[in-house]
């Protein structure tokens, strides 16, 4: 998208004056809710100064880290997959999906990033996201418009015309109603799926765990109900030990405006039993097969860049958006796949390329909000700066 | 790939050390300062524009509203040099040299290198251009080496933070103009009438210098005064819309953002907003114009201290 394409949509954005409505309520109850958060449990801020120093060893260590987490995988019957390129991951939870009809999604980024929904309703398949707001997005045909909250541009008013077109009946403007509403509709997708796709927060290298973070419980659904569940997971979610992912996911939702989640999964194996001669048997009541793709797609070259490796220590606690003026005038349309200053440098590396994320490089106020909101303290604006200076006067190293 | 606005600004550094290539010193005109001395005083690029830069922005956000690629028509940055010359006579609003009597009184000599004033370069280096800053890096500190001065102080923030944290060592203090009046100042200071003033936090200031305190110890030391806190302020603060040269290239959406900061602002009750930036001074009196806020003073502090002298 170039620059003019670009200011054309900013200005769009601007003119309804919704987003600005709307994301401006959530920011206000995002800053309340984390602000008790942290007084309610004040080791956070100890703890987010450990998962920094956590993050910087994963990270450099990125690929031997994978490359454990997946033995221990395998050790643990979790079949697993790395692929290197959008496509490569496309088409490796394509072949998975195999003769599968009806697949539910749990919200994950990295899918957006390759934007597997579309590639796996492209093959025939029926797919359902089943995380509220995700679903919202899917019967809009829009993209999500925060990481976390990606209806967070949408009224309760907007929400009850879409729900009401689409699922044929009456739905009355209330959040309750709209919440049951979606509720009933996803049961019968959940027990009818064959393939549940979901996404992961951390994962632990030395035990082989994926670790999820939800509310809703469409998570837990999506990875225990249907025969097959299959995750999807960048390579900058390994950490070292069980008990370090811990730590990451513990900071990972006190900042992601959870305080305490309903529900953490740690997911170590497909579901098994033991109880008849103990003789392990798989597929009890959860899933026979578990796999897990791992995926690159310009997340090694990050690493190896000592100038934007600090972009991969991004917990996606969607923090720093409610945190950017310019996202809370118009939400994801600053952004690719990812928003806001963060996401520029994700769209140069993983999504786009540079002449993608130049104009979002230059739309940074470079005002510096963000990096104080991080638990991480990542300095956003100063890698955007680093970003224009590459657009600018050419890489001194190759960017790849 | 890198926005027209943005080019535009670094070819007139680049060819006569100016954002817009015009001679920034007039403002000084009849304060009789010398080009050499302890202290420096450093007035960067902004506070010479503030009229010429409010007609421009005008000018840019009705011809986006058209439509018009208006990064592309040069003939309105020429426009501009003609308005920032009409400004530069050092008639009419001045915080530099408000900024410099505020010095004096505090018993100061204070030097100014007058036209001889390098452009810092922290635009080429927000812009992207690391290496056309880098270049001119010796220069500028040559400059102002020669002033013989021991300490610099910056009025502009981004100047400040450039002098002081983008050019690896340098053979002088540079210290923000907040820090270093509150540092000397011994001044007496009263509003005929009490006011609400509330402050605002310069991104460059709060965020990057690590300065926030100075100015509200400054504000409140005048009598009359009853500062305020926005909900948003420290290294809290939102940003006015026009940083790192964002109203350069959306000048729309910058409009936008400024008048939310200005609400912000005025939700305290505030009827004079002080800051300390010449381009959180220019966005925010736009806002406040723009919200239709009436009797609103926008000052900046050097201004606004000046003001309230006995």
């Amino acid at each position: 998208m170039n620059l003019k394409e670009y200011k054309r949509r900013l200005r769009e954005a601007l003119r309804s004056g919704r987003i600005a409505e709307a994301v401006g309520r959530a920011r206000s109850s995002y800053r309340k809710n984390v602000q008790e958060a942290l007084e309610r449990y004040p080791h956070t801020l100890e703890l987010a100064k450990e998962v920094r120093r956590i993050k910087e060893e994963a990270i450099e260590r990125m690929e031997e880290l994978v490359a454990e987490a997946r033995e221990q995988m395998e050790r643990n019957r979790i079949k697993t997959f790395l692929a290197r390129t959008a496509s490569e991951a496309r088409e490796i939870i394509t072949s998975l999906c195999g003769a599968a009809t009806v697949i539910v999604k749990g919200k994950s980024l990295t899918s957006e990033e390759i934007d597997l929904r579309d590639h796996l309703e492209e093959q025939g398949y029926e797919v359902y996201e089943t995380d509220l707001g995700e679903f919202l997005v899917q019967l809009l045909g829009i993209k999500p418009m925060h990481l976390l909250a990606p209806a967070v541009h949408l009224t309760r008013e907007e929400v009850s015309r879409i729900l009401s077109q689409h699922l044929g009946r009456e739905v009355p403007p209330e959040v309750e109603e709209e919440v049951a509403a979606v509720r009933e509709f996803l049961r019968d997708k959940f027990t009818r799926a064959d393939v549940g796709i979901t996404g992961a927060n951390v994962i632990a290298a030395d035990t082989g765990t994926i670790l999820q973070i939800e509310n809703e419980g469409n998570v837990r659904l999506s990875s225990s109900l249907p025969p097959v569940h299959i995750t999807l997971v960048g390579m900058e979610k390994v950490v070292p030990t069980l008990s370090q992912a811990m730590k990451v996911a513990e900071v990972t939702w006190r900042y992601a405006n959870y305080t305490m989640p309903a529900y953490v999964s740690l997911i170590s194996s497909p579901s098994k039993t033991g109880d008849i001669e103990k003789v392990t048997t798989y597929g009890a009541h959860g899933p026979k097969e578990l796999y897990c793709v791992f995926l690159d797609n310009g997340r090694s070259a990050m690493a190896r860049d000592p100038r934007f490796r600090e972009a991969l220590y991004c917990l996606r606690c969607g923090g720093c958006l409610y945190e950017c003026p310019l996202f809370c005038l118009v939400a994801g349309h600053f952004g690719d796949r990812y928003f806001g200053g963060i996401g520029a440098l994700w769209t140069a590396f993983v999504t786009g390329g540079l002449e993608e994320a130049a104009p979002l490089a230059y739309s940074c106020l470079t005002c510096g909000r963000c990096k104080v909101r991080c638990p991480l303290e990542i300095d956003t604006p100063g890698m955007c700066l680093q970003l224009r200076h590459l657009i600018a006067e050419g890489a001194q190293e190759p960017l790849s | 790939m890198v926005p027209k606005a943005l080019q535009f600004l670094r070819e007139n550094i680049l060819s006569s050390e100016d954002l817009f290539g015009i001679d920034r010193s007039r403002w000084a005109e009849g304060l009789g300062l010398e080009p050499e001395g302890e202290v420096l005083f450093f007035a960067g690029c902004g506070y010479q524009y503030l009229k010429g830069a409010s007609r421009f922005l005008s000018l840019a956000q009705r011809a986006e509203e058209r439509g018009i690629d208006w990064e592309a028509t040069w003939g309105l940055w020429g426009r501009l040099r003609a308005l920032g010359r009409l400004f530069t006579s050092g008639q009419g609003r001045n915080p530099l040299r408000d900024g410099v009597e505020l010095l004096r009184r505090a018993g100061l000599r204070v030097a100014y290198l007058g036209p001889k004033e390098p452009c810092c370069g922290a635009p080429l280096y927000f812009a992207g251009f690391r290496g056309d800053f880098s270049a001119r890096i010796p220069s500028v500190i040559e400059a102002l080496k020669g002033s013989g001065a021991k300490e610099v102080v910056g009025m502009v923030p981004s100047c400040t933070y450039a002098l002081k944290e983008l050019m690896g060592e340098v053979p002088f203090q540079v210290v923000p103009f907040p820090v270093y009046l509150t540092r000397v100042d011994g001044g007496k200071r009263r509003l005929p009438q009490p006011k609400k003033v509330v402050y605002h936090d310069p991104c460059m200031l709060a965020r990057y210098l690590g300065v926030t305190e100075e100015p509200r110890e400054l504000l409140r030391s005048v009598e009359g005064v009853e500062l305020l806190e926005p909900e948003a302020s420290r290294e809290w603060a939102t940003c006015c819309g026009g940083g790192g040269g964002f109203e350069a290239v959306f000048p729309q959406v910058s409009a936008a953002l400024a008048r939310r900061r200005v609400e912000e602002l005025l939700r305290t009750g505030a009827e004079v907003i002080v800051t300390a930036c010449p381009g959180c001074l220019l966005q925010l009196s736009e806002g406040v114009k723009a919200v239709g806020a009436k009797g609103v003073e926008v000052l900046d502090l050097a201004e606004f201290l000046a003001r309230a002298e006995g």
